[in-house]
């Protein structure tokens, strides 16, 4: 049965698009966000076909963006 | 130490009752439009399941709801009342988003616009038993140009909706680096400490 919904028709994309895309586009924007805070906060620029280190999350206890801390 | 009154506290108390919807009531009310939203998916969801696994033909696949109560599709009650209150949902909660969560909300609410426009004609057509654009049954604008795909339509509308809608609520409680530190009204926000 679930064979059938799968290859007879594209239904289950409808709801799988509707919680993937979303997360895909998070995660695209919070990348480029940490990205550009990386440059703008004097951190080392990552180079070309330099991966850009995910910084934790400011979470918690201690944590805070400088904007947040600025402010 | 006494908490000074900011310029969105000002703001909210200005608003009044729409003011605490967007202040100290903002997270309730969104738990409540994502329930409405998860019921509405649930009834597609099923008819999707009553059309492509069960082999239902697609007249007679009225959703969950649907199939205890048919008049509730026949009528177009149940899928208008759901735009509707997405809507008013949408629209009522939007003061509380900003920056970039705002812009994502704003994206979905104009999507919901269509959607109840569609819904709107389908409701007319069913409360007067007079379809239009030559049909034998109510039909809305897209559905000219796929006659027989009101099911697929719909969950695409609906998904559309959605998308926009859960990237907000994420940048709505995780704002983007650069929007950190503002202050909201609301209690959605997850990277601020919540006050003492």
């Amino acid at each position: 049965m679930l064979a059938h919904l799968v290859t007879d028709s594209s239904v289950l994309w409808y709801p799988l698009v509707a919680l993937g895309a979303p997360a895909l586009i998070v995660a695209a924007l919070t990348r480029l966000d940490r990205a550009r805070h990386h440059r703008a906060g004097g951190g080392p620029p990552a180079s070309a076909g330099q991966e850009v280190e995910a910084q934790p999350e400011p979470h918690g206890e201690g944590g805070g963006s400088a904007q947040a801390r600025a402010l | 130490m006494a908490a000074h009154p900011t310029v969105i506290d000002l703001r909210t108390q200005r608003l009044g009752r729409l003011g605490r919807l967007n202040g100290a009531w903002h997270e309730r009310a969104l738990w409540l439009l994502g329930a409405i939203v998860l019921a509405h998916w649930v009834e597609h969801l099923v008819q999707a399941v009553q059309i492509w696994a069960l082999g239902y033909q697609k007249p007679a696949a009225r959703g969950f709801l649907g199939a205890a109560w048919p008049w509730l599709v026949t009528s177009e009650w149940l899928h208008y009342g759901f735009a509707v209150v997405m809507l008013a949902g949408l629209a009522l909660l939007l003061p509380g988003f900003t920056g970039r969560a705002r812009a994502f909300w704003v994206v979905a609410l104009a999507i919901q616009v269509w959607h109840l426009l569609e819904h709107q004609i389908l409701f007319i057509q069913a409360q007067t038993h007079t379809p239009w654009f030559g049909a034998a049954v109510p039909t809305s604008v897209l559905q000219q140009l796929w006659p027989a795909a009101r099911p697929e339509l719909h969950l695409v509308y609906n998904t559309l909706v959605t998308v926009p809608m859960l990237v907000a609520l994420w940048f709505h409680m995780y704002p983007p680096l650069p929007e950190r530190g503002r202050v909201m009204a609301c209690t959605c926000d997850r990277t601020t400490a919540k006050a003492a």
